[in-house]
């Protein structure tokens, strides 16, 4: 008998399964990668007869798999995995560290090497200048190199960088994306935006295959080892799709996968996958309609806040507000055709400014052309307001938190970036719950690494790395986080029937953790080990 | 919540293997003077401990005569330090020896926990480099190395005796820009002074003036110095705060009982270990106003007269 046709049958610890009508179940059995049932303990064991294989959680809590509802698990593999040099402000405090680690790097690099390294961070390096192409051409005369910002969203380049993507003087800026230029024209070092994943992706390509499968297989044990089995491809491209299809033809343990596609046109042809019993599937489109709040390419109405970190390290002028990342029309554009199309639609807004617009946008379409279902998302949702939230709930929109800003950057969000009352209800997933929404929470992995548990631990304590709090009543309960990275997430990726909690007939996605999450204080979340994790029923990872 | 003062300083130890890190661990066990320090060790089997200054030997516990003990580390980190900290005589000092090749920042969220529960204040971070080898690792090697060293308050340069003064310069060279928030200090057998490792107690009764003295390791009798103060008397917050800022690059360690003339009666804990300071309440245990204050640095950099004129700058009143 195959490891998935395999019957199982979970008993002896805590079991939460997020399912209303059945709470806490003594005993559940899966059977041929589904659930079969859950309940009480003498009837499950009549029910899976004698061909079945007893799991004794001894103590331990099964939960249903956990879902991150914004991540990227190949794309992290193309961004973060070696030969990408590392230099985070956590292990390379400062810009002269970092300036000093490239040229190390840049010293034992082949001749012609494709060298990147990621995360510059104008708000953790505090001797951050933004570094120049005749810079990087010192420190790398022969080598194409990259410095990625730890936010994804900018890369700075040198002359040989530039070449080998095809970037001079005669291209076109494309709608939507920022080319920096000297007063000629020629391309100063800085790009941002959709042409810096572009560009990208040459030096990935010149990597190879093989690298690329090798850290995909790690993204992909990095997040079943965290009891993720269902992520999200937020910026797919068709060109990936022969990824993953190795991946399952290989066997490996991939998490299902929600895909959307990002769109940077209107006419852009949108596949409907669905690969396996939902292994992976096209979710939706994913548009940009606007940057990171760490470069200072959102739309506020209130501007940024006058500091040396928006001054001088993110080179804004005094009272800088920002803007859109493509022009209106244009975005609306691309908006209501792949909404017309049928897709649902998840996109990225930052601003308070932006998230106006996608409202005023959301309420047209709807009025012009009503859908029942849509599910409608707002990713990240730094700077929502609170009127924006009830806005919001009114038209069915629904909120992904990128919870981990508060975490990793909290400190120069309230201090160098927005100040108090802003930070207050940053990522105002506390505000969204209150109103009824159903939120997810994401690590938007790269950007930050994959575990739900530390999200969990975000959103009930926010507190920033330094030990401060930023806005205590914009908390969550534990449950509410959980239902954020379980069954709220499923129905935000449009699998709440199928995904996202413990009930016969669903996937066996299952994880066990050594304590209960809704009964561990919030401080501790984060530390919870992981113990095992099933996919369609069959255990892919365990720490034993 | 316990009070703050009564938190237990904690310290971490972090290196390669084979760079010094149980060495390091004897030679605190072997110079607690008096202190009952908590040592949580990862190789538990390396220890190697006098057969005359054990007390009792278990399998995962060794308790020592002087009233130190050994513990080995296990699943339980949290738990464990907890259940030291929550005795009715907690330990002086805690410190924890990092698995081999771990990143030190793995054992971050445990300290987070055990410092948000006010069970301990995380103190010095340590890491051991091994000089004699570091030239001959591979590149990958060599920038884990100093990614690790990177986030640790003082980098022990140690096995210095067994490499020539110009690779030592040329480490010297490399950690001044990777890891700008860490101290370096050159070891052999980890023979840093006790005091550098946990700021020297400043509760000496003999020490009633400024004094400064050299103190006394095995090996490097001359390698550090230290200056310290006692009196009755009030500090100017803000003028404190820039001196504060001013010690990083000057010395390795200070501490001190302050009081300050905008809030007499309520005496700080002040704390400095490399470039990372913290200020927090003491618990009033006597009524006088002392204030008490001690700085450590290498014997090269010190300059104990620069320090005194300085610290005399930031004192408002003094009684005696």
């Amino acid at each position: 008998m195959s490891e998935e046709a395999k019957s199982r049958l979970f008993y002896g610890g805590p079991i939460v399964t997020m399912d209303d009508d059945a709470p806490m179940p003594e005993a559940v059995v899966t059977r041929a990668g589904k659930i079969h049932f859950a309940g009480a303990l003498e009837e499950a064991r009549t029910v899976a007869g004698s061909d079945v294989t007893e799991v004794d959680l001894a103590g331990r809590t099964l939960l249903p798999g956990l879902i991150d509802a914004h991540s990227h698990i190949l794309w992290a593999a193309k961004t973060r995995g070696a030969p990408v040099v590392d230099v985070r402000a956590e292990t390379v405090p400062t810009y002269r560290a970092l300036l000093a680690k490239i040229r190390r790097r840049v010293a034992a690099a082949k001749p012609g090497e494709h060298l990147i390294f990621f995360g510059l961070d104008a708000q953790l390096h505090p001797d951050m200048e933004q570094p120049t192409r005749a810079q990087l051409d010192e420190i790398a005369p022969d080598n194409p190199i990259g410095i990625q910002t730890s936010n994804c969203h900018a890369l700075f380049m040198n002359s040989r960088g530039f070449e080998a993507c095809g970037i001079d003087e005669t291209t076109e800026t494309p709608t939507g994306s920022i080319i920096e230029r000297d007063d000629a024209g020629r391309p100063s070092g800085k790009i941002a935006e959709a042409i810096t994943w572009r560009a990208l992706e040459v030096f990935y390509d010149a990597w190879g295959d093989d690298r690329l499968s090798e850290e995909f297989h790690a993204s992909i044990r990095d997040f079943i080892q965290n009891g993720i089995t269902t992520v999200t491809e937020h910026l797919y491209l068709p060109h990936y799709k022969a990824y993953y299809l190795s991946a399952l033809k290989q066997g490996l343990p991939m998490p299902r996968v929600a895909a959307y596609q990002q769109a940077v046109t209107a006419d852009m042809q949108v596949e409907k996958l669905n690969i396996g019993e939902d292994r992976l599937w096209m979710a939706g489109v994913k548009i940009h309609a606007d940057g990171s709040p760490f470069i200072g390419n959102i739309w506020l109405t209130e501007p940024y806040l006058d500091t040396p970190i928006t001054l001088e390290r993110m080179d804004l002028k005094p009272g800088h507000t920002g803007s859109l990342n493509y022009p209106q029309d244009y975005f609306e554009k691309m908006a209501r055709t792949y909404f017309g199309q049928g897709w649902r639609m998840s996109i990225h807004t930052q601003g308070d400014r932006t998230i106006d617009m996608v409202l005023d946008l959301v309420e047209d379409i709807l009025a012009k052309n009503p859908r029942e279902d849509h599910r409608f998302r707002l990713e990240h949702c730094a700077l929502m307001r609170c009127d924006q939230i009830e806005r919001a709930q009114k038209l069915g929109v629904l909120c992904s938190f990128f919870i981990n800003h508060i975490t990793h950057w909290g400190a120069p969000i309230e201090d160098a970036l927005f100040g108090p009352e802003r930070a207050a209800h940053y990522m105002p997933a506390g505000s969204a719950r209150d109103a009824g929404m159903r939120i997810s929470l994401h690590a938007d992995t790269p950007m930050t690494d994959p575990s739900c548990l530390e999200l969990m631990k975000a959103a009930t304590t926010r507190l920033a790395g330094d030990g401060r709090c930023l806005g205590e009543s914009e908390r969550l309960d534990s449950l509410s986080a959980l239902k954020a990275v379980t069954i709220d997430a499923a129905y935000q990726i449009g699998m709440e029937d199928r995904l996202g909690s413990i009930k016969a007939g669903k996937h066996a996605d299952l994880v066990i953790l050594e304590r209960n999450p809704l009964e561990t204080p919030h401080l501790e979340l984060a530390d919870i080990g992981i113990a095992a994790t099933y996919l369609a029923g069959e255990c892919v990872w365990t720490n034993a | 919540m316990p009070e703050a003062a009564a938190r237990v300083p904690l310290i971490t130890i972090g290196g390669f293997l084979g760079a010094g890190k149980t060495t390091l661990v004897n030679q605190i066990l072997e110079q607690a003077a008096g202190q009952r320090i908590v040592v949580f060790v990862n190789d538990f089997g390396a220890i190697n401990i006098d057969y005359e200054l054990i007390q009792t030997r278990d399998t995962d516990r060794i308790s020592l005569k002087n009233g130190c003990v050994c513990c080995s580390l296990n699943d339980d980190l949290v738990e464990s330090v907890a259940g030291f900290v929550k005795q009715p005589a907690p330990p002086d000092a805690i410190v924890i020896e990092a698995s081999g090749i771990a990143d030190p920042r793995a054992l971050d969220s445990s300290l987070t926990m055990l410092e948000t529960a006010g069970m301990v204040r995380s103190d010095a971070k340590l890491y051991v480099l091994d000089a004699a080898n570091f030239q001959d690792l591979e590149f990958d090697d060599a920038e884990t190395i100093i990614d690790h060293a990177a986030v640790n308050d003082i980098v022990l340069m140690n096995k210095s005796d067994l490499v020539r003064p110009e690779a030592r310069g040329k480490i010297h060279d490399l950690l001044s820009e990777a890891a700008p928030y860490s101290q370096l200090v050159e070891t052999v057998n980890c023979d840093i002074a006790i005091d550098m490792v946990f700021g020297a107690a400043p509760v000496s009764n003999k020490a009633a003036k400024p004094s400064s003295s050299a103190l006394q390791t095995p090996q490097h009798a001359k390698t550090y110095q230290s200056w310290s103060c006692e009196f009755h008397g009030l500090l100017d917050r803000e003028k404190f705060e820039v001196f504060a800022m001013s010690l990083p690059g000057k010395c390795l360690r200070a501490k001190g009982i302050l009081r300050f003339s905008d809030a007499p009666d309520e005496p700080q804990l002040f704390n400095l270990v490399g470039y990372r300071a913290t200020m927090e309440p003491k618990v009033q245990t006597e009524a006088s106003a002392l204030i008490r204050f001690v700085v450590i640095g290498l014997a090269e950099t010190f300059d104990a007269a620069a320090l005194e004129a300085s610290f005399a700058q930031v004192v408002t009143e003094k009684t005696c």
